[in-house]
């Protein structure tokens, strides 16, 4: 299964939250590559603790280099190898493989033609052999990395594999907007697909909304709120839930809501079982969060179509 | 990147004679799973494989189903990587193919001949086209020399035969007549290999006494290095024309390194597939047991895991079946070790116990409910029959 992970804003907590839900569902078994496809600012390597790739390779075996037919194969750096996630340099035992395909330093966003797109899709069904999830982090907004994978998903060679879009935004009045014309609106993802040949109906199903650093009114972080601030959030973020449905993001096609977290607010890091245990330096919901994110990936009733 | 240059080597190696005779063979097998949803039969097989127009697709039933395209060739024009340093450009082409094994394995190889150019000018295309599968060597440098680097030392600009092969797997995994479902996750692996062929006198000279091996075993942890082991000095009685070594490099790149009497280079390329299959077989059926679970999930689940495994893959285990009776020497030194046949027995044996545990577990658990139900009597029976 191959998931794209995308935003119209920066900064929105995509790739955060995707290398997180990547470590998840690899810590639950599977087998898991992430491609870090944002060419403009691959930070993937750093979030993962990579050193090798803090902001793309240099070997000239990232993805770019390849989908610009200047490598014939991706450099594929073994996560639990290269970084301390599993501990000292090793995979957790009963974890799966959890494989970082790069960009590349001093990348940049290109135009796009047919022979990347069937680079591309050359790629995905080759990761699919052997992964069970194929994790696409694009860059923000409406991107020639997004142009692409949607060229490359409707190549009749993808035509069984399943895709499945993450659209990420915060839970602000601007950011819910900016989502749906992502999503809905021109030159958005909908329109894009049909002009590549995808179905809009079929895509449509294809996606869903995930909500990041979103502070719930009843949180124990907003405990100290004055009495007028609790009675105005509340209220607000009625507004905002009713936007949202307006607008098609509503609860039905939100796939996940991860709550704000200090740590993240500080560093863009992975959050582990001892951040939440030991140290007690990231809430347990968070992690929580991703977990169930992570399995609701592939939950078929999450993705049914509405 | 710039390819090694002579001048830039500390260590400069003595001084080669350019003239030598250059003859060795090199190439790479890439294995994976046919994609599709179930075993795919010869006429569809036949079909996958027919990429050339005006090619032939050649098969064989016996004793697994085995088809192979029509050879694909490649122009190559390109730097050889050398474990010295010296600089080495070849030009010419090679030659790939793709075959089908058992109606679920998929494999692609590409190999080409090295021989030494005549003069350092490169020549019209026309020249190399004629003379498909060879590549011709400007350098001073010597087969060991191309052999160690075209093993170990590959970079992104030296001559890559694995990407050739790469590429065909991809190719041929997206042709129509297959549905692209898995029903089974498998890594590609990688087997590289580098021939040279003793003459008859070869056998005296002092380093080629021993039939000297370099075999890895299987690494439990992957280590950054290969890791491989030394057996030297068989018995002098056995002193054979064949020298093997085989390494395990990392979790999908194995490298052999053959020294061998006259033969037929195709019989070799041939051994080198069949080789790479049962090595695939191998890694493939390991790295799922390890996945799935054992002892930790009832054997029943476990067994569910590891089904595809059962289903597709046992049945294909026939080591040396396309090697031809001068190579058979090739596979017995594997078999002596690391001891394909051995591994691959445990791993049967692994899957079999858990296959006697499930059907315990069924039984036992039709026997409780028995037993809830005041059957005892009827329950025990019942116990013996499932067991
Ligand atoms: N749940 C969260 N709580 C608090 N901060 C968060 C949360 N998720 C992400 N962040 C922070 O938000 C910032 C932006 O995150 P990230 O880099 O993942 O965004 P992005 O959408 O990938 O941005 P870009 O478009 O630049 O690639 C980071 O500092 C990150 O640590
Ligand atoms: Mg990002």
């Amino acid at each position: 299964m191959i998931i794209f992970a995308t935003s119209d804003k920066g900064g929105t907590g995509r790739s955060v939250t995707s290398c997180n839900v990547a470590y998840r569902r690899a810590m639950q078994g599977s087998d898991v590559c992430y491609l870090d496809f944002d060419f403009g600012s691959p930070t993937a390597g750093a979030i993962f603790g990579v050193e090798a790739a803090g902001q793309g390779t240099a070997t000239g075996g990232g993805l770019h280099e390849y989908l610009a037919g200047r490598t014939a194969e991706v450099d594929q750096l073994d996560v639990w190898g290269q970084s301390e996630l599993g501990g000292p340099r090793a995979r957790p035992l009963g974890a799966g493989r959890l494989t970082l395909l790069p960009g590349d330093s001093g990348g940049g966003e290109f135009p796009v033609d047919a022979t990347m797109a069937r680079r591309c899709s050359d790629l995905f069904l080759r990761l699919d052999e052997e992964f069970e999830l194929t994790l696409v982090d694009l860059s923000a907004g409406r991107s020639y990395a997004t142009e692409l994978v949607l060229r490359a998903t409707a190549d009749p060679a993808l035509a069984e594999k399943t895709a499945r879009w993450l659209v990420f935004h915060r839970w602000t009045r601007q950011h819910i907007v900016a989502a749906a014309g992502l999503v809905f609106g021109p030159h958005g993802i909908l329109e894009t697909g049909m002009d590549r040949g995808h179905r809009r109906r079929e895509l449509e199903d294809t996606i869903r909304f995930v909500r990041t650093a979103v502070l719930e009114p009843d949180s124990p972080q907003l405990a100290v709120l004055r009495a007028e601030q609790s009675v105005w959030l509340q209220s607000y973020n009625t507004d905002l839930q009713k936007l949202a449905a307006k607008l098609r993001l509503g609860r039905s096609v939100m796939l996940g809501s991860i709550p704000l977290d200090p740590v993240l607010q500080w560093r863009e890091q992975i959050i582990v079982e001892d951040d939440i245990s030991t140290t007690r330096i990231a809430n347990e919901e968070t992690g929580q969060a991703f977990e169930d994110l992570a399995k609701r990936l592939t939950d078929d009733s999450a993705w049914e179509g509405l | 990147m710039a390819a090694p240059k002579a001048t830039a080597v500390p260590r400069a190696p003595k001084a080669r004679e350019p003239a030598e005779e250059l003859d060795m063979l090199v190439g790479e097998v890439r294995t994976t799973l046919l994609q599709n949803s179930h075993r795919v039969g010869a006429t569809t097989v036949a079909a996958l494989l027919d990429i050339v127009p005006g090619g032939r697709v050649r098969s064989a039933t016996r004793p697994v189903a085995h088809a192979f395209s029509p050879d694909v060739r490649v122009g190559v024009h390109c730097p050889l990587a050398t474990i010295s340093g010296t600089r080495a450009d070849g030009a010419g082409t090679a030659v790939a193919r793709a075959s089908v094994t058992g109606g679920t394995v998929l494999q692609a190889s590409t190999r080409a001949r090295l021989t030494r150019a005549a003069g350092e000018r490169r020549l019209p295309w026309s020249h190399y086209v004629a003379n498909p599968g060879i590549i011709e060597v400007a350098g001073r440098t010597d087969a060991d020399d191309l052999a160690a680097g075209f093993l170990t030392t590959q970079t992104r600009a030296s001559l890559d035969l694995g990407a050739v092969s790469s590429r065909l797997l991809s190719r041929v995994q997206r042709r129509p007549g297959i549905d692209r479902v898995t029903s089974l996750r498998a890594r590609r692996t990688q087997l590289r290999f580098a021939v040279t062929w003793r003459s008859s006198d070869s056998a005296v000279l002092p380093q080629l006494l021993g039939a000297q091996r370099r075999i890895s075993d299987f690494p439990s942890v992957p280590t950054g290095s290969a890791e491989s082991f030394h057996r030297n000095s068989e018995p002098a009685a056995s002193v054979s024309p064949v020298s093997v070594e085989f390494t395990i490099q990392d979790e999908t790149l194995r490298t052999l390194r053959l020294r061998l009497g006259r033969c037929d280079p195709s019989d070799v390329v041939a051994a080198c597939e069949d080789l790479a299959l049962h090595d695939w077989l191998l890694s493939t059926v390991e790295s799922l047991l390890d996945n799935s679970r054992i002892g930790v999930d009832s054997a029943q689940e476990v067994v569910r895991r590891f089904r595809p495994v059962i289903d597709h893959l046992l049945h294909l285990w026939m080591p040396g079946a396309r090697v031809t009776e001068e190579l058979a020497e090739v596979w017995a030194a594997l078999e002596r070790r690391p001891g394909f046949s051995r591994e691959w027995s445990s791993l049967v044996g692994r899957i079999r116990d858990q296959l006697a545990l499930a059907g315990l577990e069924s039984s036992s658990s039709l026997s409780a409910l028995a037993r809830v139900a005041g059957v005892c009597q009827a329950g025990a029976e019942e116990d013996s029959v499932g067991a």
